[in-house]
């Protein structure tokens, strides 16, 4: 959930940003692995580890995105 | 022609064919040209007119980007590019809803091909580039291998992923909006394409909108602490 520290422009921005770029990083994941299984006839295989590479991508880049949302808000907030 | 899609050259700039994506592409940039050389031809101290209409829309661009980048210095850097991307995309969405403008050579929306959409990205991938590296010199290759080595691939491939999703997304719904408009103008001449024309309105607008707001976050995380 966004806090505080979270203006509107970047909230937009994060969900946005988040809708596709999950999806584009497993299908670059998949296709590149795809397209190298051609190149080096090694079908299923680097389709399979693109795959993972795509999905760990996507995880990870959920996971800062939660992480920064979460952060603590800066010191001259908490002033306030 | 496949659905207004036309491939015609109409001269070549030596090794360089130029079609008539190009020349609308120059009509855009012309267009838009005039309008800020007429807005800022007779600047007054207390503005009038079509100057205080532009200085509205820079102050709450300015605005809009110091609140999405932090940073000011960042954000009035590189709010001229991000300016310029989200008037071009604009004028380009909204090229091809002149009527008739898939059948109409030269009237085709530049950002409903692919080529130009990938040439936006990579001009966003170079700014995102070239801001890390003013902002925090070589230490920026450091977030490659943040936060440990192993994750080099993952990054790598996150990084690759934002000009993908930035061309993807343009193209895909551009394009998309043509070939419906085309298909129902085969179909129904004048009631539905009129309906899905309007809706094309907000939907260049939002392309535009979204296209800008993601290549600002993209810089904005280049030049942000966490590199």
């Amino acid at each position: 959930m966004a806090n505080s520290n979270q203006n509107w422009p970047r909230a937009l921005a994060n969900a946005i940003n988040l809708a596709t770029s999950v999806a584009a990083a497993i299908a670059l994941g998949y296709f590149g692995g795809r397209w190298l299984d051609g190149r080096y006839d090694t079908e299923p295989w680097l389709s399979i580890v693109g795959l993972v590479f795509g999905m760990a991508t996507a995880g990870k880049m959920m996971w800062e995105r939660l992480m920064a949302d979460n952060q603590k808000p800066p010191a001259k907030e908490e002033e306030k | 022609m496949i659905f207004g899609m036309w491939d015609s050259v109409y001269f070549h700039l030596g090794p360089i064919p130029v079609d008539h994506l190009i020349v609308t592409q120059w009509v855009i940039i012309a267009a838009i040209g005039l309008i800020a050389f007429l807005a800022t031809r007779n600047m007054q101290l207390c503005p009038k007119g079509l100057q205080n209409g532009f200085e509205m829309i820079i102050v709450w661009t300015y605005d809009f980007f110091t609140q999405l980048m932090d940073k000011e210095h960042v954000a009035k850097k590189y709010a001229p590019l991000l300016s310029t991307f989200f008037l071009f995309i604009l004028f380009s969405n909204y090229s091809g809803l002149i009527p008739g403008a898939a059948h109409i050579q030269g009237f085709q929306p530049p950002t409903s091909n692919w080529n130009v959409t990938v040439t936006l990205a990579l001009i966003t991938v170079l700014a995102v580039q070239s801001a890390g590296f003013a902002e925090h010199g070589f230490h920026y290759l450091g977030h490659f291998v943040s936060p440990n080595p192993l994750m080099l691939p993952l990054n790598l491939l996150e990084e690759i992923t934002h000009p993908l999703s930035l061309t993807v997304r343009l193209f895909g719904n551009i394009f998309g909006e043509e070939m419906i408009i085309a298909y129902m103008l085969f179909l129904v001449p004048f009631l539905i394409p009129s309906a899905l024309m309007c809706l094309s309105v907000l939907l260049g607008a939002i392309q535009a909108i979204v296209f800008t707001i993601l290549s600002a976050s993209y810089i904005a995380a280049a030049t942000g602490e966490g590199h």
